[in-house]
């Protein structure tokens, strides 16, 4: 049986009141959730967070889910939305005086040889540097780049997830690799 | 030289995606033939690269703890009841925040209109020094001072005044200090200060 038809069974399952089966389809998919939340986040802690805010909304709403999308496609919205979430509240949070003052005082740091990771005659690109750039682009950019270029996500299912139109996630997706490719030409020079 | 864009401006377009098709196979041979196209494409092509292959994150041991336990234990019941308190505690700081803001905003006000409306007192006591504006105010009113706006007064009246002065004095002992404190100062012109 694959994923996605166990997933299927688990939510029959469930919806005929054995809210224990949650537990199974947990574990089915929370390393996808946690997997997306940690490239969003870049950080295990948020992504931590993510992952649990997520399971909670999924077994508060899991009587709403109606079976017209796939329970991924479900999924994958309800992680997106939560991740655009807690970055919402975080940066509200770092509008603060004392975290203006500290990322000011972040801002003289510079990056360690060792870090600068584009090699000058190559310009073969460490996937850390990728990573770490990935986290700096803004996030409406950052979630179609995560959902096609690292997760192997069609365009089509993209616009499901998001609940955009199909054009929306091309020039979201575009624009957001032009930042990352810019990010990384920035770097290496 | 200006550096050639045709790549980047064709994959950076709205509507590109990687699709096959001719207009994209045309940029990609342009590539081929130009530095700066060859250079970026290479970049690109590695970035997402990079992208596909990057390893998965190292999945905490707890991770089923916190996604399943917690989540559906602990936090459900408490999170709803944190996000309902502070939003209360929130919403009811909300007004005061606007209101201590506003009185601070009309004291400034207030206080920057008293400042003003002194200026024309130009009251200067010994102890309290007058401030630059006040100086300048002051230097004003005093070259609007003509001399003929001031009065005149011969030897003979002053002498005059303080015989009266005299008299008064001797006929009013008791109030010999007070008036002495309270004397003017009688400045005539052209007397050095
Ligand atoms: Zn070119």
């Amino acid at each position: 049986m694959n994923k996605q038809e166990e997933t299927k069974e688990l939510l029959e399952i469930i919806k005929n009141g054995d809210k224990n089966s949650f537990d199974k389809l947990v574990s089915l998919h929370e390393k996808d959730v946690y997997r997306v939340c940690h490239r969003f986040f870049n950080n295990e802690e948020d992504a931590l967070d993510a992952t649990q805010e997520v399971f909670i909304k999924v077994y508060r709403y899991l009587d709403k889910f109606e079976e017209r999308s796939s329970f991924t496609t479900w999924l994958y919205r309800i992680a997106a939305n939560t991740c655009l979430t807690i970055a919402e509240n975080k940066k509200k949070e770092k509008e603060g005086l004392l975290q203006t003052m500290i990322s000011w005082w972040n801002s003289f740091y510079q990056p360690t040889p060792e870090e600068i990771v584009l090699d000058g005659e190559n310009r073969v690109i460490n996937h850390k540097i990728v990573t770490d750039n990935i986290a700096k682009i803004p996030e409406i950019y950052r979630i179609p780049l995560i959902l096609k270029d690292m997760e192997g996500m069609s365009l089509d299912k993209i616009s499901e997830v998001l609940d955009v139109p199909l054009g929306t996630v091309k020039s979201r997706l575009n624009r957001g690799r032009a930042m990352l490719h810019d990010k990384i030409v920035a770097r290496g020079n | 030289m200006k550096k050639c864009n045709i790549y980047l401006n064709f994959v950076n377009s709205d509507n590109f995606d990687d699709s096959d098709n001719q207009a994209f196979k045309d940029v990609l041979a342009h590539s081929e033939q130009c530095t700066d196209c060859s250079f970026d494409r290479k970049i690109r092509e590695n970035m997402l690269c990079q992208l596909a292959n990057t390893p998965e994150p190292n999945y905490p041991t707890n991770l089923h703890e916190i996604a399943f336990n917690d989540a559906i234990d602990k936090k459900t019941e408490s999170k709803i009841d944190t996000d309902w308190l502070s939003n209360l505690i929130i919403g009811s700081l909300k007004p005061i925040e606007i209101g201590v803001s506003f009185a601070c905003i009309i004291m400034f006000v207030f206080l920057f209109q008293i400042n003003h409306s002194s200026d024309n007192s130009l009251v200067v006591s010994e102890n309290n020094q007058p401030t630059g504006l006040q100086k300048m105010k002051i230097l004003e009113a005093n070259e609007n001072i003509s001399e003929d706006g001031l009065q005149k007064v011969s030897s003979e009246e002053v002498k005059e005044f303080l015989a009266k002065l005299e008299e008064f004095q001797r006929l009013h002992p008791e109030s010999k200090t007070s008036v002495e404190r309270n004397r003017p100062i009688i400045r005539l012109v052209g007397d050095k200060r």
